[in-house]
């Protein structure tokens, strides 16, 4: 199995993957059931913020994609059921934290984490910072990216991750999140108008 | 300085299209003579590029190695489950 990576992948990519898992090829359905589950952790990670929900996403996005590819019909559509079925797994997620109220929060919502208005709670990267999984996911993506990422409103956020992280068009973003594709331009650009503030790149870049 | 900031702002808010390749031959060539004048503009383009080139190296990497060996984990247990 190639876990050298399983880093965003583009459209075609997945089109033979998707292909060949679905005609019995083992090693390709086990590189496609760690791609989904790479793309519904940095989904969980990067969108709601939570890395405990993580694992919970993950193990939804492998078994839907597990069940999904032995009916599917059209592997160009893949990719963009897998972002739909991770964005919905995690809109769920958080919807059942019925026992942590000041927890919930809509994707769609255009505040940002922590910001007070909404009863949102902030992205724990400093709170949770000194956890062993909380380093590596720091490591990985680095502090200040996160933070900067953290920063934005949920659904600046969500696109961000499609569009720059995972590589997705504006079309297919707009697919995923059901917006029109000038909103998703439009709140992209603004998206990194401020990210490039919190990165201060230019300056410490 | 209005006169020098309005066409500033006009262009800024198309620049994420410039990025993209968004826009036609000849709007592409007004931002870029534009930013050869205006020191302003050009770095507002490079550091945006440099935005988008962060966020895109950060979906190159390999998840976190501890991440990855739960997923790899997952898949063995589930087509091991489906096999047997």
């Amino acid at each position: 199995m190639n876990l050298s990576g399983e880093p965003a992948a583009d459209r075609a990519d997945y089109d033979v993957l998707v292909r060949e898992a679905a005609g019995g090829d083992r090693q390709a359905m086990e590189r496609l059931l760690m791609r989904a589950q790479a793309v519904a952790f940095r989904f969980s990670l990067l969108v709601c913020g939570k890395s405990d929900d993580a694992e919970d996403v993950m193990q939804e996005a492998l078994l839907k994609t597990y069940r999904y590819v032995s009916r599917i019909k059209r592997p160009e559509a893949f990719r963009a059921w897998l972002f739909r079925t991770v964005r919905n797994a995690c809109l769920l997620k958080r919807r059942k934290r019925v026992d942590e109220p000041a927890q919930v929060e809509s994707l769609d919502s255009g505040s940002r984490l922590g910001d007070g208005g909404d009863g949102a709670a902030p992205v724990d990267v400093e709170d949770a910072a000194k956890r062993p999984d909380e380093i590596a996911i720091n490591a990985w993506l680095g502090r200040r990216l996160r933070r900067a990422l953290a920063a934005l409103a949920p659904v600046d956020r969500m696109i961000v991750l499609l569009r720059e992280i995972e590589g997705l068009s504006t079309r297919e973003v707009a697919d995923v999140t059901r917006m029109s594709e000038a909103n998703v331009k439009t709140r992209l650009h603004r998206a990194r108008v401020r990210l490039r503030e919190h990165l201060e790149v230019g300056e410490a870049v | 300085m209005t006169s020098q900031a309005r066409p500033c702002r006009v262009l800024m808010e198309r620049l994420s299209a410039y990025l993209d390749g968004d826009l036609g031959a000849a709007a592409c060539a007004h931002i870029s003579r534009h930013a050869r004048t205006c020191p302003r503009c050009a770095g507002l383009i490079r550091t945006l590029q440099q935005t988008v080139g962060i966020c895109r190296k950060a979906g190159q990497r390999p998840l976190p190695a501890s991440v990855r060996a739960r997923a790899r984990s997952q898949v063995e247990k589930l087509l091991g489950r489906v096999r047997d």
